[in-house]
């Protein structure tokens, strides 16, 4: 897979190169808004990390112009202001994800992994994976057939999870998308969620779905 | 009086003013007029008294006092009856015509004074020439009559001019006061994100001018102060998150490295909690930053604020697991408002952390929200604990401030300045309503404008 990484200061550029070679993604790299239209015009890219204040033409310009032109590769903005404003209106050019700086490594490359595989997200309102099912409308989940009480966050998360299977999200990455929250909760809010709803779903089967992906985050999906 | 728009204030003030100069006039001219009619009266007395005294000096021979028809012969005649008392010097009465009034007649000093017959009054003048002493008085029914038709006048015409006058100064109010109505209604329209504006100025260079001239200058200012702080609020985010950022992703490789030393894996991540923590700062700074300069961006949109505060309860449950803390909500069915959802996250779990870390084990904490009959909504936020100072109750919004003055407690001390910011930015308020060794209470109310 092909990234683009647009990204004007040359240090985070190099952790980015560096990290995402690591995972074994090849790399390009430019330096200001100009190039970054070209490059996403000329080559078809799996994915493209935009920052969005960079010199010349700005992140989010950049974005609609190529998305005028029917370009729809992926692209994932980083922010340093990370104001909502902001963060509305990248997602409404047409961005798939949006991350503040500073951010953490790791959830950049599951937020990459997630957007390279955006067929996942559907808006069924009937949700399953093998033996769990979700009803969104009435607010119902199952699994073999026997009934299972959610709470408010608990439905949340597993309706998210439910949407992106196989997809591992970060803990970060979990409170923006399900919580809304885009700030530091400063707290271990996600893994007590995470522990409550695996006690709920799989606790009492042999085949786990609710999977910790060390040092990464959370997916739902099959084992490994 | 001191809510009321200048235009009433300016009617009111000027009606009052001329109906007390009318009402004081008026008063002044009946009292003038009806002096000035005794006095007619008095010189008309006197000179009847002289031609008395005339008479009696001619006919003195002839004149029989104990004769009426003598002594009416020579009395004055006028239009109207007199009260007519002639005595002699030694006490004698020589002629009297009513003596239902003799006793308080007799009392009179000489000169002219005024008399209360019991059916009206009178003024009595008492005379003496020789050895007579005439008392001579005549009704003041008529002057009097007369003056209270005058005061009608006065109590009819009056509140019709003061009528009038209001009117008049009603137009004129509103006339001279319509330009400073626009002049308002076009500040109003320069808000934070329309300070490119400027107000229209009138051609007239009268003070209505001037004041446009003024606000436009201060607005002058105003954006180019306005300008200095986004610059910086944007300029510093990008400066210090760059560093930031390459603090945090550079730990973190080292962190990964293979060939960093057991050893050394502590204090790196201990390198990488502080760099976190700075993030958290630098963050809250930004948007008070933000917040100062008036350029918080909301999110707004309807929802239902009880299961937002739901929500948060559920996370504070977790928060406040380990500590065996009681969280009870009282929330009404539904509580549909038009917030940023993201932001009265914040602001509740910002209250929810301080009623979790300065609560005592075993404590409790009490979510409840309600409609207040003006329309406004309240959120409480309350929890059991030692609570707070009430020296230090004034000062708890602001910048890093921490009850115990020290960093004993974790966090940052700008999570109360933050939920107050972002109350304030809804247009709401956040107040601490009560502090004492048994509940701390702090009241979010946000303006009837969010209720849905």
């Amino acid at each position: 897979m092909r990234i683009l990484v647009a990204e004007d200061e040359k240090k985070i550029a190099g952790f980015l190169r560096k990290a995402l070679r690591e995972a074994s993604y090849a790399v390009d790299e430019v330096f200001d808004g100009e190039a970054a239209l070209e490059s996403a015009i000329s080559t078809p890219y799996d994915a493209i990390i935009l920052d969005v204040m960079m010199p010349g033409r700005d992140g989010l310009s950049v974005l609609k112009l190529m998305r005028a032109q029917r370009i729809d590769t992926p692209v994932l903005l980083l922010t340093a202001r990370g104001e909502v404003s902001e963060r509305i209106e990248g997602l409404e050019l047409g961005a798939d994800d949006y991350m503040a700086k500073p951010f953490s490594m790791r959830e950049l490359l599951a937020r990459v992994s997630a957007i390279t595989r955006r067929a996942a997200a559907t808006r069924s309102t009937l949700l399953k994976m093998d033996d769990l099912m979700m009803n969104v409308l009435s607010r119902e989940v199952s699994r073999t057939g026997k009934p299972i009480h959610l709470t408010l966050r608990e439905f949340s998360l597993l309706e998210f999870l439910m949407r992106t299977p196989e997809t591992v999200h970060s803990r970060t990455s979990l409170c923006e998308h399900v919580w809304d929250y885009h700030f530091d909760t400063g707290t271990n809010v996600v893994d007590v969620y995470i522990q409550r709803l695996r006690r709920k779903i799989d606790d009492e089967h042999e085949l786990k779905l609710l999977h910790t992906v060390r040092g990464v985050g959370y997916k739902l999906g099959f084992p490994a | 009086m001191r809510g009321l728009p200048l235009g009433v204030k300016l009617t009111a003030w000027s009606a009052l003013a001329v109906g007390m100069a009318l009402l004081i006039c008026g008063v002044g001219a009946v009292l003038f007029i009806q002096r000035e009619q005794i006095e007619a009266l008095d010189d008309q007395l006197r000179n009847e008294a002289h031609t008395f005294f005339g008479e009696v000096d001619r006919a003195a021979d002839r004149v029989n006092w104990s004769r009426h028809s003598d002594v009416k012969s020579i009395l004055p005649v006028t239009r109207t009856e007199r009260l007519v008392r002639i005595i002699q010097s030694d006490g004698h009465i020589l002629y009297e015509n009513r003596r239902s009034h003799a006793q308080r007649v007799g009392e009179l000093p000489s000169g002219m004074s005024t008399l209360d017959t019991g059916a009206g009054t009178m003024r009595v003048g008492v005379f003496k020439s020789g050895h007579l002493t005439l008392y001579l008085g005549a009704a003041l029914n008529e002057i009097n009559s007369d003056n209270s038709e005058l005061l009608k006048g006065l109590i009819v015409g009056l509140p019709l001019l003061i009528l009038t006058v209001a009117g008049g100064g009603w137009w004129l109010a509103r006339k001279a006061l319509a330009p400073v109505g626009k002049i308002t209604a076009a500040t109003e329209r320069i808000t934070a994100l329309h300070l490119d504006q400027r107000l229209p100025v009138p051609a007239t260079r009268d003070e209505i001018g001037r004041l446009a001239l003024v606000l436009n200058a201060m607005f002058d200012r105003l954006q180019k102060s306005f300008h200095q702080a986004t610059r910086f609020s944007a300029d510093a985010s990008h400066e210090l998150k760059t560093p930031l950022t390459i603090l945090r992703i550079g730990i973190e490789d080292l962190l990964d490295s293979p060939t960093l030393q057991a050893a050394d894996q502590r204090a790196v991540a201990a390198l990488l909690e502080q760099t976190r923590r700075l993030s958290s700062i630098t963050d809250g700074l930004l948007l008070l930053s933000l917040a100062d300069a008036g350029r918080l961006k909301l999110d707004l949109a309807e929802s239902d604020v009880c299961d937002i505060i739901a929500g948060c309860a559920e996370d504070a449950s977790i928060m406040a697991d380990t500590r065996q803390i009681e969280i009870e909500t009282r929330l009404p069915e539904r509580l549909s408002g038009i917030v940023d959802t993201g932001r009265l996250t914040q602001i509740l779990l910002n209250l929810l952390d301080n009623a979790v870390k300065y609560n005592l084990p075993g404590g409790k904490i009490r979510l409840s929200a309600e409609r207040n009959t003006d329309g406004s909504l309240l959120i409480r936020v309350a929890n059991t604990g030692t609570g707070i100072p009430s020296e230090k109750a004034g000062e708890i919004f602001s910048r890093f401030f921490r009850v115990n003055g020290d960093a004993s407690t974790e966090g940052h001390g700008l999570g109360l300045n933050i939920a107050h910011e972002l109350t304030r930015a809804h247009g709401g308020e956040l107040t601490l309503e009560q502090s004492d060794e048994t509940w701390t209470v702090f009241a979010v109310r946000l303006p009837e404008a969010c209720a849905a």
